[in-house]
């Protein structure tokens, strides 16, 4: 076993995770390695604090400031909710106003789809070729356009 | 002889069904355990309580969606280290107020030099352990600390057990350079 891989085993060794075989291999390693060693002490040496090292109590009265702190967000609760008008109608107000905003939105999508449709499409393009918007007297390339270009050159010159 | 899981278990059920002294109760048998899990989490005692605190409140709502089939230790410990993960986030920047928390109880070693030696490690290891990143801590302190198996720790931060035992390694590593005075 290298130095790299009995270092890698040094904190699964101090919680006792090695397998038999594995705890062999790694103290057989660390019997002639210096190196090895002296990290493994120093390894311990920083559990051996942990093991040595006071628990913390919870401060006094820590509980009751515990049960004060929900009570208190308890009440805010409740006050909040006595405060909304109409209370025992808000369940049904929302169903119907939920109602509502399906019904609304259900008419705008149907909108769009029937704007969008194939069959709209063509009936507003007839529609347009039927237009007199489009329609023109004098087209550039008839015979009657020519003659009125010719007559405004006259007019202006 | 009814164990630690099934006394919790109870408690729960309990509170479920509307009886908030056993709520108080659960807070009193866990309280120690998880003042000294934020403790060692965060700056100091002060910053402990809070988020000691916050977690209780945390559990007084989450409670009543608990399934029994789940360990409420390591339920109340994930609350408790994702409430001091998202406590230094928000408190960073700013300067400790409030009323004025009491310092750490003594320890229960009568013995003036045993409690002398017990505060001055538990400080240097604070110290050490601040150094550290978030991720490392958490494992290790819950490993060190609160006594945790590689399994728990692995349900109660979600992460694998290989991640577990390779940030625990990480720590322990880390540990023993600042520990020992080296760059």
């Amino acid at each position: 076993m290298n130095c790299r891989r009995t270092k890698k085993m040094i904190s699964p060794y101090i919680d006792d995770e090695l397998t038999p075989r594995e705890k062999e291999a790694f103290l057989e390693h660390i019997g002639k390695c210096q190196e090895c060693s002296r990290e493994l002490e120093e390894a311990r040496a920083v559990h051996l604090i942990f093991t040595k090292t006071e628990r913390s109590q919870a401060p006094y009265g820590f509980t009751e400031r515990v049960m004060a702190e929900t009570a208190r967000k308890d009440a805010q609760r409740k006050s909040f909710w006595e405060l909304i008008p109409f209370r025992p109608l808000l369940p049904g107000l929302v169903e119907v106003a939920c109602a509502l905003a399906i019904m609304v939105l259900g008419i705008i999508a149907g909108n769009q789809l029937v704007l969008h449709s194939p069959a709209h499409q063509e009936r507003a393009g007839i529609e347009q070729a039927f237009s007199l918007d489009v329609f023109q007297a004098n087209p550039p390339g008839s015979v009657e356009g020519a003659y009125a270009r010719i007559m405004e050159a006259g007019n202006e010159g | 002889m009814p164990n630690a899981l099934t006394e919790d278990l109870n408690l729960i059920s309990r509170f479920k069904d509307g009886d908030l002294a056993a709520f108080e109760e659960f807070v009193r048998k866990n309280e120690d355990r998880i003042y000294n899990l934020c403790r060692y989490m965060l700056r100091d005692a002060s910053d402990a309580q809070d988020a000691a605190q916050d977690t209780f409140i945390k559990a007084y709502k989450g409670l009543k969606d608990f399934q029994p089939d789940a360990s409420p230790s390591t339920w109340l410990y994930r609350v408790a280290v994702n409430t001091c993960l998202d406590h230094k986030k928000k408190y960073r920047n700013d300067p400790l107020s409030g009323e004025a928390v009491p310092g750490d109880l003594p320890s229960p070693d009568p013995s003036p030099e045993g409690s002398y030696h017990a505060r001055r490690d538990a400080e240097v290891l604070r110290t050490a352990l601040r150094e550290l990143p978030e991720k490392l801590r958490s494992a290790i302190v819950l490993r060190e600390i609160e006594g945790l198996s590689y399994e728990e720790i692995a349900a109660v931060l979600d992460i694998s057990m290989g991640t577990v035992k390779s940030r625990i390694a990480r720590a322990r590593d880390e540990l023993r350079v600042i520990v020992s005075g080296k760059s």
